[in-house]
């Protein structure tokens, strides 16, 4: 049987190098796919993972084990990846202009374009991921380390509060403004490609 | 349309209209809680309510929501294979330079 996490823990602040190596191996590819998710960019995700495991050992002594051992992977990930963004500069553009847009009544002030199908089939699977993979990466990072992890990591909101240590009413206002940024983009291509309901 | 089924229909629309109505912008607010089935019962009521009358908030909804499952499907890139050995050659390296005497 495989022991828990919090075990393997206890082990490594014993002194045991095969737990740490054995903790590793179970987190490093979610780790590498959280910081890949965040960075864009493969050396970077590597750089990240090697200040990530690096911290994990570093640090293990200070884990008190009051969050889940995942939970503070997954917070030592997205702020080693968050650092690594910056050091990029202010590449994030604004996402307002993909928001949807109200008349003073609160009524939709564009027309509402019906992506999901269209004579011409455009937004075909690699084509939308390519977009959406796009709009995401635009996102600013706040946006984006919360869509990453409840959509593409599969966290709860609770999980994703825990990890970027905003409230869960934080995390979900974030995580709508984020995917309504993400239907502008696609309604905004789907409209300059000309696909009509 | 008969007349009984004309006065219903006017009857029916006068008691929407006491009801609170929704507007376009409180509908779009309100989508991702609906969504999640955590609306309280009269709220979702008048959202579902306000999208039987209003064809773009029904189709913001089917775009809103086929892109959080578009999301969702986006394939994930696996860790290759020759990364997960330099990282556990560049942690070996690095801990046995901060800890001499480990067994690393």
């Amino acid at each position: 049987m495989s022991l828990s996490d919090q075990e393997l823990v206890e082990q490594i602040k014993a002194g045991d190098d095969a737990a740490f190596k054995a903790l590793l191996g179970r987190y490093q590819e979610r780790a590498y796919r959280l910081a890949l998710s965040l960075t864009k960019n493969p050396a970077d995700a590597e750089e990240v993972l090697q200040d990530v495991f690096l911290t994990v050992y570093r640090k293990i002594a200070s884990f008190e084990g009051r969050s889940a051992f995942s939970t503070w992977l997954y917070r030592i990930t997205v702020n080693t990846a968050l650092m690594k963004l910056r050091g990029r500069g202010p590449a994030q553009e604004s996402i307002d202009e993909y928001l949807p847009q109200f008349t003073k009544d609160g009524r939709h002030a564009r027309m509402v374009v019906d992506f999901t199908h269209g004579p011409e089939k455009l937004l075909l699977l690699k084509e939308r991921e390519q977009i959406l993979r796009e709009a995401i990466e635009a996102l600013p990072p706040d946006y984006k380390v919360v869509l990453v992890l409840r959509d593409l990591e599969g966290l709860s909101n609770e999980e994703v509060a825990e990890v970027v240590g905003a409230s869960v009413l934080a995390v979900k206002a974030r995580l709508h403004r984020a995917r309504l940024a993400l239907r502008g983009r696609l309604e905004r291509y789907a409209t300059a490609s000309g696909v009509r309901p | 349309m008969t007349l009984s089924e004309r006065v219903m229909r006017w009857v029916r629309k006068l008691f929407r209209g006491n009801a609170k109505m929704l507007t376009c912008q409180e509908q779009v607010e309100l989508l991702a809680d609906y969504l999640d089935g955590i609306l309280h019962h009269e709220t979702a009521s008048a959202l579902e309510r306000h999208m039987e009358g209003c064809p773009e908030c029904l189709t913001f909804m089917k775009t809103y929501k086929a892109t959080s499952a578009w999301v969702r499907e986006i394939a994930c890139e696996e860790m290759p294979e020759e990364l997960k050995t330099r990282l556990a050659s560049f942690l070996k390296a690095k801990i046995l330079q901060e800890h001499p005497g480990g067994d690393h």
